[in-house]
């Protein structure tokens, strides 16, 4: 009961002090340009790296892109921008 | 773009990773701060990443911890390039001297260029400009635009406003000038109205004040046209701001003496093309610098040669068209001659705005060496009253405004 109540509050209070939701509640932003690249912002890490698919482990669950010659252009501990031709993005 | 261009003059290295547990090492790496880009996964759990050399230092924990072999694949970037040939003396000193020297040619000023002068002389202001500390080889650096802007004012007062820019290793001087007051008595001050130069009246309206002379009189510059003296029925006088039109018939004239014989040009149609380098004042012709017709006409073409946009060398490259003429002479006639000279001389003649030319006129007389000597006569209604003001010591009573 607690976790379920915890949530709506600090989207609440986000909200209240207009704070961008993915910094205060530390939720991915993934910015997508063109199927060509894409930006997480707020990722936790790495789980699998390869070609065709790189997952990483967000605050939102894992996030999966797939896609061909799937590189990592720049990396930091908050931001990972990937490179490639990418086909699909979802949560798992 | 900038960003290559950083991490080049920083340096960088491609590392080869192999190893079971990739994925983990970069997040040990990012989570150490040592930032990784350009990752790039292939088979067999292989991966190419490039690193900065700070951050390479840095590694050999977080593969130790998974068991990651690194292989170092190239060595990119301005410090490891100059650390790679560090015991070629002769060659990085080369290299740094060309650096140096490149610097220093694009850190002074190489030209100057002044813009939006009208009347002013393009030398006197430059000359000026050099006694303000602005000249051609000066350190860019230290010229400071707000101090030349103040410094010139002061040295000039014909200028009303200038700015200095240096773009590259040209500075452009940007000037406004002031415009003349005229000097114009203010309506309500006593005046006259006199001839700014000599004439035959053909219009005189005083619409105040008295009118001096009529239709047909003859003036001379400062002749009274209009007085601001007015007498009334009682007899006394009052003194009034004159106000009114004079128009009068003017002549000027200009006359040159002129050879008969007129030097002809006309072209073969033959072109040649050739050019020079100028590094400064010194010329390195680019042709083998004989004359490839016996007479010709140039016309030449220059270009400063610059580098990345506005950084300016002093080096001018200029070409020449060099077209191949046929040079002869023609012997004109006294009328050709007039006509055609006479036309020169007009051009010369200047003439005022509210004038308007009714007639021009052209003489001529034949000299003893084959000379000619044209005399050009304009002939043109203009307004020719001049405001003056009445300086004399009066009681202001009386005085119509």
């Amino acid at each position: 009961m607690r976790k379920r109540n915890r949530t709506p509050l600090r989207e609440k209070v986000a909200e209240a002090v207009e704070l961008p939701k993915e910094i205060m509640l530390s939720m991915p932003k993934i910015t997508v340009l063109a199927g060509k690249e894409a930006t997480v912002e707020n990722y936790k890490g790495i789980i699998e790296l390869s070609r065709e698919c790189i997952r990483l482990y967000t605050g939102a669950g894992i996030l999966c892109l797939r896609g061909e010659n799937l590189d990592i252009a720049a990396i930091t501990d908050e931001d990972i921008a990937i490179e490639g031709a990418i086909g699909k993005i979802e949560f798992e | 773009m900038i960003f290559s261009i950083l991490q080049y003059l920083r340096g960088f290295l491609v590392l080869q990773l192999q190893g079971m547990y990739i994925e983990r090492f970069i997040n040990l790496c990012v989570r150490h701060g040592i930032y990784l880009w350009n990752i790039r996964k292939e088979a067999c759990g292989r991966a190419t990443v490039h690193v900065s050399i700070p951050g390479f230092f840095r590694i050999p924990e977080a593969a130790r911890k998974t068991k990651t072999k690194v292989k170092i694949l190239r060595k990119r970037g301005l410090p490891l390039f100059l650390h790679r040939h560090r015991r070629r003396g002769a060659f990085v000193a080369g290299m740094l001297l060309f650096t140096i020297v490149l610097a220093l040619l694009t850190s002074f000023v190489w030209a100057i260029e002044i813009d939006g002068t009208e009347k002013m002389d393009k030398n006197m202001i430059r000359n000026t400009l050099r006694s303000c500390g602005l000249d051609v080889g000066v350190l860019k650096y230290t010229l400071k635009a707000s101090d030349i802007q103040a410094d010139m004012l002061r040295e000039m007062p014909e200028l009303s406003w200038l700015w200095v820019e240096v773009k590259g290793t040209r500075a452009f001087v940007h000037v406004r000038e002031k415009t003349p007051v005229p000097d114009i008595v203010p309506v309500g001050r006593p005046a006259n109205i006199t001839a700014d130069c000599d004439g035959v009246i053909t219009e005189c309206t005083a619409t105040r004040g008295t009118a001096m002379v009529r239709e047909g009189d003859t003036v001379q510059k400062g002749t009274l046209l209009i007085s601001g003296t007015v007498e009334t029925k009682h007899g006394s006088t009052l003194l009034v701001h004159a106000e009114g039109s004079v128009k009068a018939k003017t002549w000027r004239t200009r006359s040159g003496t002129f050879p008969l014989e007129k030097q002809t040009e006309t072209d073969r149609g033959q072109v040649k093309t050739r050019y020079n380098l100028y590094f400064g004042t010194w010329r390195l012709p680019l042709h083998t610098g004989r004359d490839p017709f016996e007479t010709y006409r140039v016309e030449t073409e220059t270009t400063a040669v610059k580098l990345w946009g506005d950084l300016y060398l002093p080096v001018t490259f200029e070409k020449q068209r060099l077209y191949s003429t046929d040079v002869g002479s023609v012997t004109l006639s006294p009328a050709e001659a007039e006509m055609y000279y006479g036309k020169t001389l007009l051009a010369e003649i200047e003439i005022p705005d509210n004038g308007e030319i009714i007639n021009t006129e052209y003489t001529h007389i034949l000299n003893k060496d084959g000379t000619i000597t044209v005399t050009c006569t304009v002939e043109c209604i203009e307004e020719i009253g001049e405001t003056r003001e009445i300086l004399e010591e009066t009681e202001d009573d009386g005085t119509i405004f």
